[in-house]
């Protein structure tokens, strides 16, 4: 087997690793839209089915696990290579939390079952879920185009996924005050809004990764580079101090 | 070394003279070298599998045969190569057209096709195919689906599979896989991709206006028989009233089920006169009329909002006449007298072609639903304007609103939102928006609506404005 051969076998895995993690982003967008829908229309069948599918999630996520250790231990990659089965590895991790995400809010429609949502927040649940599904997308894309542009606006793009759970928390809090909702569903479908702002979040987290891919730099960097600076500057602060303290000494012996 | 370089241009030199001399004259001499050479080949046929006795006269006829190609076998295998070579551009020519029209035939099914060997290796895939190579989101889960089948279909096993895709649009696919089998053994397999959105759409559709229909006829005639049974018995006459004021109310509900589907049937079946100019300021107005009373005793605001072209508008980036102003906006639950904005009235840019009692009955029945499924206090607004060569009417409310689901099947006969969301009993049958679309496509125009659940929907008629002679 010549070098090139190993090479081109090496690129070909790589391409497959990305397939997964897109079938693996198809698979968790279209089971939080199902679990919406089970929300919306109060479906447990539906529901149970979602929470059933997220074994096939796992499953996938397993398979891009086994393969990203394998091409790192059998061909030690480096560069553009190495971190882009890191990344696979990370955002593969941020889609099976989105999976898990969606099952929880299958398994809080089991919770809820029977309490009649306003008009209003029916609304807001399909916006939000929308939003999320949007962003997920949005994230996958970035990283099946290596779109560092579209990866570092994800955050941006997430502010109105974060307006509209404010929305949703206001909503509740006024349709609780008016008794429409009983205090055991509205604080279930706080938790569910919570998970849809979660699931925004894991896109964003997918958006920084696809960053790191491609420039070799995350956001995190930029905090640690921020820390490494400022404890350089307490060092030096606390040297000027000892050594103002020194000088001051034999100042103040001086004038004594 | 020089020499060896010079012999070897002489000998080419030879050799291309050789073969522009021996090159046939015409085409008929080179169909008759071919044929000679079928000749010679049937008759060395005869000289290898023939009896004894037949080897002579086959061995003399092939010397004649071998004559008739000028005497030379070595001239005569070159023709007869020549002769092959042609034929053989022939039949791949033939054979590229026909693999041209298959692929081009494939490319224009609206089912994608994928061809693959006994290894799973693909050989074709047509263009409806070609969308699920690489795909991303829900398309990734339907060639997830054709892999899978593909497996099944090579082990010999033919499987059909449904992938409903959710989200904005609404898809539904069907993939079929089917093993190619030849002599009992499985060459490779076939899978079919069908979009059956459409097709599941009409069949709901179908099954959903049954039994809306039998329900709302079954619930009326239903209450009809008990009452009447119950008026068989002696009973008090204020009872025996009650019954009949009862009797009254389900035969009125059952009477307007019907009308609804003989109107209907009436605007679908019969050609209506569309030459009448209509003023849809008129029509507005109109139609307002008849509903300010249930919006006043619902404690909705019907509000009129008028966009009329300014004499000095320009067209906007989208193409759009540019709002001159917003008409004057009288809120609150007024008399429609009041509520109506006679700038746009007699404008020449309102003016429509066609029949103003069946648009009056179109505006009056969105008008009507907006008022209906907005709560007390809710507003909703009508706009007339003029965009470009249409008229177009908005009727907006800020009422309960719909999925995107309902949104798609809003203008079905009988389909009704989830009754449970309605605050009003009197929700209608279902038959007004089926009755809507139906006149306005008939005026040339469509109906489209946009919504959203607890913001309200937008409902917007286009019609093609009149051009004066």
């Amino acid at each position: 087997m010549t070098k090139a051969h190993t090479q081109r076998t090496f690129h070909v895995e790589i391409d497959h690793i990305s397939d997964l993690v897109v079938k693996l982003a198809s698979h968790a967008t279209e089971a939080v839209l199902r679990a919406t829908q089970a929300l919306l229309d109060g479906d447990l069948n539906e529901a149970q089915k979602v929470i059933d599918g997220d074994d096939a999630l796992d499953s996938i996520t397993v398979t891009i696990e086994e393969k990203c250790q394998r091409l790192l231990i059998l061909q030690q990659p480096m560069a553009i290579d190495l971190r882009t089965i890191l990344s696979a590895l990370w955002i593969t991790s941020e889609l099976e939390r989105t999976g898990d995400l969606a099952t929880n809010i299958c398994k809080g429609t089991r919770r809820i079952f029977g309490a009649q949502l306003t008009p209003k927040l029916r609304g807001l649940i399909t916006e939000m879920s929308e939003e999320a599904v949007r962003l997920t997308r949005l994230g996958v894309d970035s990283f099946a185009e290596k779109d560092s542009g579209l990866a570092a606006a994800l955050h941006d793009i997430d502010d109105r996924l974060d307006g509209l759970h404010r929305s949703f928390v206001k909503e509740i809090i006024e349709a609780g005050v008016d008794s429409t909702l009983k205090t055991q569903a509205a604080v279930q479908l706080a938790l569910i809004a919570r998970y849809y702002e979660r699931i925004g979040d894991h896109a964003v987290n997918i958006g920084e990764r696809v960053f790191y891919m491609v420039g070799g730099w995350a956001p995190e960097n930029m905090g640690a580079a921020r820390e490494r600076e400022r404890r350089r500057l307490e060092s030096m602060s606390y040297d000027l101090d000892n050594l103002s303290d020194n000088r001051d000494g034999p100042d103040e012996s001086r004038s004594g | 070394m020089l020499g060896a370089v010079v012999s070897i241009a002489v000998y080419k030199m030879r050799i291309r003279r050789w073969i522009v001399e021996h090159q046939p004259a015409s085409r008929e001499e080179g169909s008759a070298s071919v044929s000679a050479g079928r000749q010679y080949e049937q008759d060395m046929q005869r000289l290898n599998s023939g009896p004894k006795s037949a080897t002579t006269s086959a061995g003399y006829s092939c010397r004649q045969s071998l004559t008739s190609a000028r005497g030379s076998p070595f001239r005569y295998a070159l023709h007869q190569a020549w002769a092959r070579t042609r034929e053989a551009e022939r039949e791949s020519t033939r054979l590229r057209r026909i693999f041209t029209y298959l692929a081009a035939s494939l490319d224009a099914l609206e089912t994608g096709i994928v061809v693959s060997d006994d290894r799973g290796r693909e050989i074709t895939r047509n263009l409806a195919a070609e969308s699920f190579v690489a795909a991303r989101h829900g398309d990734a889960l339907v060639a997830d689906a054709i892999t899978d089948l593909q497996d099944k279909a090579l082990n010999g096993q033919a499987d059909t599979s449904t992938v409903e895709l959710l989200g904005n649009p609404h898809r539904t696919y069907e993939v079929k896989a089917s093993p190619i089998k030849k002599n009992g053994k499985t060459l490779g397999s076939v899978v079919l991709v069908r979009d059956i959105t459409e097709e599941q759409r009409i069949n709901d559709m179908r099954r959903d206006f049954v039994a809306n229909v039998g329900h709302e006829l079954k619930t009326p005639v239903g209450a009809l028989i008990l009452l009447a049974e119950s008026l068989s018995a002696d009973l008090e006459p204020e009872i025996l009233k009650s019954l009949i004021r009862r009797i009254q109310v389900e035969s009125e509900r059952a009477a307007e089920t019907i009308d609804g589907l003989l109107d209907l049937a009436y605007v679908e079946t019969n050609e209506h006169p569309l030459d009448e100019v209509v003023d849809v300021g008129d029509v507005v107005d109109e139609s307002m009329n008849r509903v300010v009373e249930a919006a006043d005793k619902r404690g909705v605001s019907l509000v009129s909002l008028t966009v009329e072209p300014a004499a000095n508008a320009g067209k906007g980036d989208d193409g759009m006449v540019d709002a001159g102003k917003f008409g004057s906006e009288k809120g609150g639950t007024e008399t429609a007298s009041e509520s109506i904005v006679d700038d746009y009235r007699t404008k020449p840019e309102m003016l429509v072609l066609g029949s103003r009692v069946l648009l009056v009955s179109a505006v009056l029945n969105l008008i009507d639903n907006a008022v209906k499924f907005t709560s007390p206090g809710g507003r909703v607004e009508v706009q007339a304007r003029r965009c470009q060569n249409q008229v177009r009417i908005l009727v907006r409310d800020n009422g309960v609103g719909m999925a995107a689901a309902e949104q798609a099947r809003i203008f079905e006969r009988f389909y009704c939102v989830d009754r449970s969301r309605v605050r009003d009993d009197n929700s209608g049958v279902g038959l007004g928006l089926s009755i809507v679309r139906h006149i306005v496509r008939h005026h040339g125009g469509d109906v489209t609506v946009e919504s959203q659940e607890g913001r309200g929907s937008d409902f917007e008629i286009s019609l093609p404005a009149h051009r004066s002679q």
